[in-house]
């Protein structure tokens, strides 16, 4: 491995309950990232595994250690990574155009247009430039979420459940969608997931997160190549064998 | 009856949309038109005084000759003209002093008391120190205007813009959106359709206080029309003064609908069932 894109050196985070009572959310996590990989972190919920996508993100910043981007340490968020929330978080009052040149600001119109353009059509979403969020289907809407956080076109994506408020087919869909997008583009991902199969499917690594603390149970290495098919005999062995290795409640 | 609903005459559940449209239609007219037809009988058959309630065609040809003398044209500009100004005047500073106190912690405490203990006061507990202040004048009336115009246009503007997703605030630290452009992109169109509301109701107190303006002390408008004619009894005049109050209010709360309907274009509303 080269450079690592991110490169998470022992990350705790301890945060006050309600009651007051220090919660241990992340402890002593470290990960490297590498260039055009797919790590997906796993675990349930409340493991603090949004917390460490949110860390990497910049979005929050009250942690120890060290969260290191392209050899920098992290001072906020940036638009050198794109993020994917869970909801698509479009804004409604803007069209789909509109919602993924939000943050091409520093870019000048030509320019703007023309990422606009090519993020669209890597979705395949040229067609609903001028909707609105509201004109568009649950999996329409992730997916200009994704046009949205790729047309700054970031060192790496984040995505923080991104499947998560999709039914069960468009997930499956989505899946697919971004694999296509991520082995086209050779981009960097980080992928919050509960959903084992999603972890399965995508990933080249998976991180397995323990609950309270946040600690890293696992990494395990994904040696098949892609699309995978979901049927195939080691695709399903894997899937067990997370499962009843870290989440069996049996 | 053992059989009320036979087969046949069970209205069939499936309506279309423009019989639905026509429906509604009916129930819009009918009813207003049920009540006239009623105060009318009642006139006509003397159930009550005429002085007290005179018929709504007494009330209609009245209208007419106040509109052909040009009197009510008269009034109606001059309380008009009041409104505008006071209305005005509330939606600038509202807005103003509602897009601040929303955006600015700091101003928003320096503020915030000293106006929620206006807010309650009455327009009309105003008339005397506006009248000592300010004499008989215009000035009188506008102010009493905006007395009551601001206070809905400033906290539907100051709740519209708390109102906003918090949730937009991670999108555009994500998306490193400039404080500015965040308020211009995300903030100000999340709070249109509210602050469209404070205005719509801004204009509808505008109305009601103007008449009350004039009816304690002026020799024009709208409310001085009703208060002369109730010196001299007629009563007809009066409900045309009213009714006319009434339909200028509907008006403007229209043009403002139409204003909110052109710049909120992105939502799919709920109009009842």
């Amino acid at each position: 491995m080269s450079i690592p894109c991110i490169s998470a050196r022992n990350i705790s985070k301890i945060y006050q309950s309600r009651e007051g009572l220090p919660i241990n959310a992340l402890a002593d996590v470290s990960i490297d990232i590498g260039e055009a990989e797919v790590l997906a972190i796993l675990g349930a919920s409340g493991c603090g595994k949004s917390t460490l996508l949110r860390i990497m993100a910049g979005l929050d910043q009250a942690f120890s250690g060290d969260m290191i981007i392209r050899g920098h340490p992290v001072r906020g968020p940036g638009l050198d990574r794109g993020f994917v929330f869970q909801d698509h978080r479009l804004v409604p009052w803007m069209t789909v155009k509109e919602n993924v040149g939000l943050g091409l600001h520093p870019l000048g119109k030509a320019q703007r247009e023309e990422a606009i353009a090519s993020k669209l059509r890597l979705v395949g979403l040229t067609a609903f430039m001028d909707s609105y969020p509201a004109q568009l289907s649950g999996g329409m809407a992730q997916r200009v979420a994704i046009a949205r956080a790729l047309a700054h076109s970031p060192d790496v994506l984040l995505l923080d459940e991104p499947f998560g408020a999709l039914d069960a087919l468009t997930r499956v869909t989505m899946q697919a969608e971004v694999l296509r997008i991520q082995q086209q583009e050779k981009l960097s991902c980080v992928l919050v997931t509960h959903d084992i199969e999603e972890a399965v499917y995508l990933a080249d690594r998976i991180l397995v997160l323990s609950t309270s603390p946040g600690a890293v149970k696992a990494v395990m290495d994904v040696d098949m190549p892609k699309p995978r098919s979901r049927t195939a005999a080691n695709f399903t062995q894997l899937r067990e064998y997370i499962y009843d290795t870290h989440f069996a409640t049996h | 009856m053992s059989n009320a609903t036979s087969p046949g005459t069970v209205a069939p559940m499936a309506e279309s949309k423009k019989e639905i449209k026509l429906a509604l239609r009916l129930w819009k007219y009918l009813v207003p038109i049920s009540l006239l037809a009623l105060w009318q009988l009642a006139a006509v058959l003397g159930w009550v005084d005429e002085y007290i309630l005179p018929a709504p065609s007494v009330v209609v040809m009245t209208f007419i000759d106040l509109l052909a003398s040009g009197q009510l044209m008269r009034d109606v500009g001059i309380s008009a003209l009041r409104v505008v100004k006071g209305f005005v005047l509330a939606a600038a500073l509202g807005l103003g002093f509602g897009l601040a106190m929303g955006l600015s912690k700091k101003f928003n405490a320096a503020s915030d008391f000293i106006l929620k203990i206006l807010k309650p006061i009455p327009p009309i507990a105003w008339i005397p120190l506006a009248i000592l202040w300010l004499g008989l004048g215009e000035a009188a009336k506008v102010f009493i205007i905006f007395i009551g115009a601001v206070f809905p246009i400033l906290f539907n503007t100051l709740d519209a813009v708390r109102q906003t997703d918090g949730r937009y605030v991670d999108l555009a630290r994500v998306l490193e959106l400039k404080r500015g452009s965040f308020i211009r992109k995300i903030v100000l169109p999340g709070a249109l359709p509210q602050i469209m509301t404070g205005l719509r109701v801004g204009i509808t107190i505008a109305w009601m206080c103007v008449v009350a303006a004039e009816l304690i002390a002026a020799s024009s408008g709208i409310g001085h029309l009703i208060m002369q004619a109730r010196a001299l009894a007629q009563s007809d005049v009066v409900i045309v003064g009213m009714l006319v109050t009434g339909l200028l209010g509907k008006l403007t709360d229209d043009v403002l609908r139409l204003v909110e309907k052109s710049l909120v274009k992105w939502r799919q509303d709920f109009s009842g069932a």
